[in-house]
């Protein structure tokens, strides 16, 4: 029976055994032919070439020829099923992505596109991909970044053992326990090897990041996950991560920051400019922050992204229109990523970007005049303030001397004493501020 | 290629203009500003021979790169852009007009050559081209062209508000 292994199998393609998953890309089962030996049964031969001698009246189906399936003549040819050819799908492909199909060079990835063993996959700035393995499970690469499918091994006995390493960048494993198949993938990036786990709610997410220093970083946000370099392994459990330099065994995971609480644009917004100025409440213990805007929740789909923003506000250069979201991360002094917050939801309507601060004005309500920067104000008379912006005027300022400043409600405004200097300035719905502008103001009889 | 603009603004039934541009303290209009390149915003009132003022208008003005004031045509002739920002506001009317910095403030003499055009693009309602007593438009946008040698009377017209030109325009365009 064990001399079957070397016998020569006839590849033929063939539609697919079992249904699958709609929602997963389809492995490609194939089918071959096996000439039987002394000894060898259909269940053996199944249990040779699928290792799931369960299956074997599926190979039974397959050959309607055969009465006996544990009587096969020696010499007879019969039809097996052979190990899935896995491929990853690559789902969502936002800007410039390219593949690597192996061994051919890369060429422009294609939304559908099946990544195979060796195969590559690379993103370039503000660009992102996902790809979505055969269990469910997916991988999210942010811009700038460049992993390879190391090993996608055939799938025996419902199980399969694969590995991708991150070469570049950033990306973000996700899992989820399949009822049909369970996968145990091993992350490369840099030095250290990591294998996610799914914790008590049957789902894995790891992020792992391979910055231009070399020193990889791993941070779990669900499950736990297992990493391993120069000989030591360390578990990182949920809502801990690691950093494992280049020579060196991973460091004591650190507790992860947590997210920022998200202020500007409010959830549900809609605005009519296209270069809003996103705020965040700040994190303590946080060096830096990320912020990124994607065309879904999950961000899978990047549209533009600021890493190492040092401070809770980030002006985007342009945004298209449509209905987006945004989420910020803070980032830790050791270089890792905290929980990034909640994705809020909001939208771009027309109107281009709002570069300019709000111009407001003042005027005399009444009797009076103005005359260069002097206001006079006759008996009856007032001023009045007004603004305008692109993107709305969110607040007008005013201060008589060198008092402070106090928000103008609409009301008329008179010197508290018979002359004083009034300052005024406005801010956008864009938070850009104003020029203060000067008056002296006086009352007359 | 040169997006300066000029703008006056005028109110109706106003015996004075207030405005100031891109902010600052609202004080009597006198002269054409000049608005360069960019988006601006315009703050008038009129103020009536007694003094009382009318209601606060606001215009958002563009001088933009991609639609030059002056434009040479490839046939030697030239387009001239213009725009009329009109906003009706109940108790009055408050008009602004821009045109290309080459060209004269409304009430002079423009020096056209023969077949130049000049476009008329209305803001916040419509506008009309007079020219000779002839009326084009009213509408959105309003093209004057194919003017003769000799001297013409352009009247660019939004509602009640009328600015005149007077338009000496040469033989030799081709």
């Amino acid at each position: 029976m064990r001399g079957a292994r070397t016998l020569a199998v006839l590849v033929a393609l063939a539609a697919p055994a079992t249904p699958l998953a709609a929602q997963e890309p389809a492995a490609e089962p194939r089918v071959g032919w096996h000439v039987v030996k002394p000894g060898d049964t259909l269940e053996a031969l199944t249990e040779h070439y699928l290792g799931d001698r369960s299956r074997w009246p599926e190979v039974h189906k397959l050959n309607p020829d055969v009465k006996n399936p544990h009587l096969l003549m020696p010499g007879q040819r019969v039809r097996v099923l052979l190990p899935e050819v896995r491929s990853a799908e690559l789902r969502r492909l936002e800007r410039q992505v390219e593949e690597k199909p192996h061994p051919n060079p890369w060429v422009a990835a294609k939304q559908g596109d099946r990544l195979k063993e060796r195969d590559g996959v690379r993103t370039f700035r503000a660009s992102s991909a996902e790809l979505r393995f055969d269990d469910g499970s997916r991988l999210l690469l942010t811009e700038d970044s460049l992993i390879f499918l190391r090993e996608f091994g055939a799938v025996r006995a419902g199980a399969s053992k694969d590995a991708l390493e991150v070469v570049e960048g950033q990306a973000d494993f996700e899992k989820r326990a399949s009822r049909d198949r369970s996968s145990d993938i091993e992350i490369v990036v840099g030095t250290a090897k990591a294998r996610p786990r799914t914790g008590g709610d049957a789902s894995a997410e790891t992020r792992a990041r391979l910055p231009k220093s070399g020193e990889a970083q791993l941070m779990v946000y669900r499950g736990e996950t297992a990493v391993e370099a120069a000989g030591t392994s360390v578990a990182v459990a949920r809502g801990m991560g690691t950093s494992v330099p280049k020579d060196g065994p991973p460091r004591p995971p650190e507790k992860l920051l947590p997210p920022p609480e998200l202020s500007f644009p409010a959830s549900g917004a809609r605005l009519s400019y296209s270069n809003p100025t996103f705020r965040f409440a700040p994190v303590t213990g946080a060096a830096g922050y990320v912020v990124e805007v994607c065309r879904d929740a999950a961000c899978a789909a990047l549209v533009a992204r600021a890493a190492a923003q040092p401070g809770t506000e980030w002006e985007v250069e342009s945004l298209p229109e449509g209905e987006l979201f945004w989420r910020a991360t803070a980032v830790a002094s050791s270089g890792l990523d905290g929980y990034p917050s909640v994705a809020s939801a909001f939208a771009v309507s027309g109107g281009g970007a709002d570069r300019e601060p709000p111009a407001v004005v003042a005027f005399v309500d009444g009797p009076g005049s103005a005359d260069g920067t002097r206001v006079t104000l006759r008996p009856g008379g007032a001023l009045l303030l007004d603004a305008r912006d692109d993107s709305g005027v969110a607040q007008i300022l005013y201060r008589w001397g060198t008092g402070g400043w106090t928000p103008y409600s609409g009301k008329a405004l008179l010197p508290p004493s018979g002359a004083e200097a009034l300052e005024v300035m406005a801010i956008d719905g864009a938070g850009r501020s104003s020029r203060a502008l000067r008056f002296e103001v006086s009352l007359s009889k | 290629m040169p997006a300066e603009a000029r703008v006056t603004v005028r109110a109706k039934g106003a015996a004075e203009v207030e405005a100031a541009l891109d902010g600052g303290l609202l004080r009597p209009f006198a002269a054409p500003l000049t608005l360069r390149a960019g988006g601006h915003w315009l703050a008038a009132r009129g103020r009536d021979a007694l003094g009382y003022p009318g209601p606060l208008f606001w215009a958002r003005l563009q001088a933009t790169a991609e639609r030059p004031r002056r434009e040479e045509l490839s046939d030697g002739t030239h387009r001239y852009s213009m725009d009329v920002y009109r906003l009706d506001l109940g108790e009055g009317t408050v008009t602004a007009v821009s045109w290309p910095v080459e060209t004269p403030e409304p009430g002079n003499a423009w020096a056209l050559q023969e077949r130049d055009e000049v476009v008329v693009t209305a803001h916040g309602g419509e506008a009309s081209a007079v020219i000779d007593g002839v009326t084009l438009g009213p509408g959105k946008a309003v093209t004057v062209r194919a003017m003769t040698p000799g001297r013409h009377a352009l009247r660019i017209q939004a509602g009640a508000m009328a600015f005149d030109w007077a338009l000496d325009v040469a033989a030799g365009g081709k």
